[in-house]
């Protein structure tokens, strides 16, 4: 690993410069104090990668929320559909827990039988991180998610007059070397306000959940009323799923086309839906709210723990952000855990 | 279990049907503009007032489309009449599904009604409760919206053709306003949205165009009624805000149908 | 010792394929060879892999299934009814049930070529069977994996000790496979046992009565013992605790359960229990690893 710095004012000529690497996707201002994702070819300045939290995280680069993965001309034989492809991208201005929720579906879409839809986006991502400042809501810290070693191809941090750079792949060092007069080696004072940035950054996290033992936890309190609680407060509206980095379920349903051409349809879908669990014949195995709402907890803090040592939740209170009831992830684990 | 449907045996002959309702869904469909001559050519269409005045009243059909409410016991009898000469039968629109707007005046005790209405001019008026098309005879299908999409018709009837039927998202409107990612009427705009209770297929397209969902599209599955209640009265909103906002689209209608009453995808 | 079965993987391990392809979710096409009327609104389809060396070459586990679909229509998980012993043809035993069984039913002829993707999930740990006594249970459309386990075992008969089947039905006209069941008894090949909630009137010389109650019919050596069954959710509720009581270890019943299944390799998400996937890490589960998913079986 290589670390460079680059003055700031040099930022947008470096942002125009990763366009030689795909359309580089950064976010943007949409509405007031609202951010997404967007291709910013055009204005390099729109870019905002200083915004906490898009609405949507990086996860709809990899995967549309909605795309044909087969189709079929009339009596034809069902194909691939390449309209999911995106080409290469940049994803610039992930912070680190967009990375480890990256790293988190890589588990799940690069294991056993690889997902080829996903596998051909995420070979042609290119990942230039950003050094956040967390907000209220942010707890990645608690979740060893607000730092990221690896996962990336560039990581920028913000320091006294410049910014760090580190190089974290063989693509960030052919955008170094492709771009050499934008940077220049790192200072030892430059580490010294990079180090001193991290502590400060630390003590700056306000929102902390305590993971300690927080599977077993989970295990011995399957029947606490909580979970009857949330599932009265609950909306099942889907939006916790939708924004969280690492929510990816999916549903697929047919379609016919015009001419009795046929295509397979695949779009986001979250467990928090009744027909989520249904079967042929119209048994639900999670029928009541409550049990649904649990679920959604036990996946990320229990079940992941337990299968990868680690939780599949990193922090980025996007879920708390968009609840409209105000369900709070980590008011929950507090109450369940009896200290809330 | 759904009906036979044909296949490949020559055009379906196909009829759509307009109860009390203001004709918004076969509107819907003549919007279809250039998919319409490519519909013409797959199936027959021999019964549509809408469209002339030359229809075939009385012979068989493959599918029928019916838009409106119950709202006269002449309905009720065309109602009677379609469904016996039809095989496969679609409700189109929120009215025919959940009874839409026409049942709203449900709400208002009838003897008033009676009282009101102009009683030289309006004696002919054979009405009774307005009530969907849905609760007087079974249906095949049912496509909900106010209007209908006309994208979702118009893969129904490729569906149809196709010999199966289509599947209907059965998601909120949440889910697909947050994939636009709109900003939310509730959160950011201290809006009452009927989003979280109301079925998506539309796209999100009002709060995408930045208006409060008014639940057109008829219930989810599990709509949470009291928790969206508590939300929107939590947020300041006040009481006649909410009740008038939530009754758009016969909103109380659809509480009375409650879980069991609210038909899923069968797949 | 090799019984010619595809190996059963750990999840979230080794990167493979399908015998179907790359894509894990498209579908290789299968012409149909036959139809066959079963009971009421079930029938066996049997089909062939387009593709000559795919036909020659693809097998499976009894117990595993594959996703049957047709574009435009729908796609959906059937067990495979058959033992890879008998391979070459796949067969495929459905119930209309929605649809795209619907149109299965009413559309599907012979010569149609549809699309399958498989195998899929683990199978039932048949080394484990070897030389040991196997007891199968079956409740109504159970009868589907267990029959394929059961031609398996029949066809290697010599590997096995005893093979008893019990198998519970609504009524005489629903048993499922009932003259090759009847045929398996008659030539001793296995113990076979029938019941039926009620005999609708019809002639029936079985038993009456539910599946779980032939459990105490039969003179088991415990020990030497192990237990397969898939059925609805009730019959495990009764059957688990039956099987305990005799003094079975959790680890020695198997069973088949159902989920709803849709990318059918632990993509999407519909079947999970936690983080373990029923199409993956499943559809065959031992008791102790079902009772330890508390939602997996309903308790």
């Amino acid at each position: 690993m290589q670390t460079l710095r680059m003055k700031p004012d040099l930022m947008a000529e470096f942002l125009e410069a990763l366009a030689a690497w795909g359309r580089v996707w950064a976010p943007v201002e949409r509405e007031d104090g609202l951010f997404s994702l967007a291709v910013i070819d055009g204005d390099v300045t729109r870019a905002r990668p200083d915004a906490l939290r898009t609405a949507v995280p990086f996860k709809k680069l990899l995967l549309k929320p909605r795309f044909t993965m087969l189709q079929s001309a009339a009596g034809g034989t069902p194909v691939e559909s390449a309209d999911n492809d995106a080409g290469a991208q940049v994803l610039f201005g992930a912070h680190a827990c967009d990375i480890h929720a990256l790293k988190i579906l890589d588990l799940l879409f690069l294991a056993d039988y690889p997902d080829p839809y996903y596998r051909r986006n995420r070979e042609r991502l290119v990942v230039v991180g950003y050094g956040c400042w967390p907000d209220d809501r942010c707890f990645c810290d608690s979740l060893n998610t607000s730092t990221a070693d690896d996962g990336f191809d560039l990581f920028l941090t913000p320091i006294e007059d410049g910014i760090q750079v580190v190089v974290g792949s063989s693509v960030g060092d052919d955008i170094v070397r492709a771009n050499r007069h934008l940077f220049e080696p790192a200072t030892r004072r430059d580490a010294r306000h990079y180090l001193e940035r991290l502590s400060t950054r630390k003590e700056a996290f306000k929102l902390k959940l305590d993971v300690t033992a927080l599977p077993f936890v989970l295990e011995l309190k399957k029947d606490d009323p909580v979970w009857d609680e949330l599932g009265r407060k609950c909306l099942c509206c889907g939006s916790c799923s939708m924004v969280c980095p690492t929510c990816s379920c999916f549903n697929v349903a047919d379609e016919v086309t015009a001419d009795s051409g046929a295509a397979r349809v695949r779009t986001w879908d979250s467990c928090l839906f009744r027909d989520y669990a249904t079967v042929a014949g119209g048994h639900s195995f999670r029928g009541d709210r409550g049990d649904r709402v649990r679920n959604r907890y036990y996946h990320k803090q229990e079940a992941f723990v337990r299968e990868f040592g680690m939780p599949s939740c990193v922090g980025c209170g996007r879920c708390i952000d968009n609840c409209p009831t105000g369900i709070h992830v980590v008011e929950v684990f507090q109450h369940v855990r009896g200290t809330g | 279990m759904t009906a036979h449907l044909p296949r490949g045996n020559g055009k379906p002959r196909v009829g759509i049907f307009g109860l009390t309702g203001c004709a918004g869904d076969q509107l819907q469909i003549l919007n279809c503009e250039d998919q319409l001559l490519r519909l013409a050519d797959a199936v027959a269409i021999v019964d549509w007032e809408m469209t002339t005045s030359d229809n075939d009243r009385n012979c068989r059909l493959d599918i029928a489309f019916v838009e409106g409410v119950v709202a006269t016991v002449h309905d009720l009898e065309r109602l009677k009449k379609i469904r016996a000469r039809t095989s496969f039968l679609v409700a189109i629109g929120t009215c025919a599904v959940w009874g839409g707007l026409p049942a709203m005046r449900n709400l208002i005790p009838r003897d008033l009604l009676d009282r009101e209405r102009d009683a030289a001019t309006a004696r002919f008026l054979d009405t009774a409760e307005a009530l969907p098309a849905t609760h007087f005879v079974p249906f095949d299908l049912e496509l909900p919206g106010c209007p209908i999409e006309r994208e979702e018709f118009l893969t129904t009837v490729n569906s149809l053709l196709f010999g199966t039927v289509p599947e209907l998202p059965a998601i909120p409107v949440c889910l697909e306003c947050k994939t636009a990612e709109n900003g939310c009427r509730v959160i950011h705009h201290q809006e009452v949205c009927c989003g979280a209770m109301t079925r998506g297929g539309c796209g999100a397209r009002c709060p995408s165009h930045g208006v409060a969902c008014a639940g057109c599209r008829g219930p989810v599955e599990e709509p949470n009624y009291d928790a969206n209640i508590t939300m929107f009265a939590g947020r300041g909103i006040s009481w006649v805000e909410i009740s008038a906002r939530m009754k758009h689209f016969s909103a109380p209608a659809w509480m009375r149908v409650g879980l069991e009453g609210v038909k899923g995808h069968e797949s | 010792m090799n019984l010619g079965l595809p190996p059963m993987h750990r999840p979230r391990s080794l990167e493979r394929e399908l015998a179907t392809g790359a894509n894990p979710y498209l579908p290789a096409r299968a012409r149909v060879m036959r139809i066959q009327e079963l009971v009421a609104d079930a029938r066996l389809f049997e089909l062939r892999f387009s593709d000559p060396e795919l036909a020659r070459s693809f097998t499976w586990r009894p117990g595993q299934f594959v996703e049957l679909s047709v574009v435009g229509v729908g796609e959906g998980p059937f067990s495979l009814p058959s033992s890879p012993t008998r391979s070459g043809v796949v067969q495929l035993a459905i119930r209309r049930a929605g649809v795209l069984t619907n149109f299965l039913f009413d559309h599907l002829r012979e010569g149609d070529e549809v699309g399958l993707r498989g195998p899929l999930g683990h199978g039932f740990p048949v080394e484990r069977f070897v030389d040991q006594d196997v007891l199968l249970v079956a409740g109504g459309l159970g009868m589907v994996p267990v029959r394929g386990l059961l031609q398996y075992l029949i066809d290697l008969r010599e590997h096995f000790g005893r093979v008893i089947l019990l198998y519970g039905s609504r009524s005489p006209e629903q048993v499922l496979f009932r003259d090759e069941l009847e045929t398996y008894g008659r030539r001793r090949d296995a113990e076979i046992l029938l019941t039926v909630d009620s005999t609708n009137g019809r002639p029936w010389e079985g038993r009456v009565g539910v599946v779980t109650e032939l459990v105490d019919d039969i003179e088991l050596d415990v020990a030497r013992t192990v237990a397969a069954a898939c059925g609805p959710p009730v019959l495990y509720r009764f059957l688990l605790k039956r099987l305990a009581a005799l003094g079975f270890g959790k680890n020695r019943i198997y069973l088949s359960l159902e989920r709803r299944m849709e990318c059918g390799v632990g993509k999407c998400g519909h079947c999970a229990v936690g983080y373990t996937f029923t199409c993956l890490h499943g559809p065959v589960f031992s008791y102790w690893d079902a009772i330890n998913l508390p939602e997996l079986i309903d308790q």
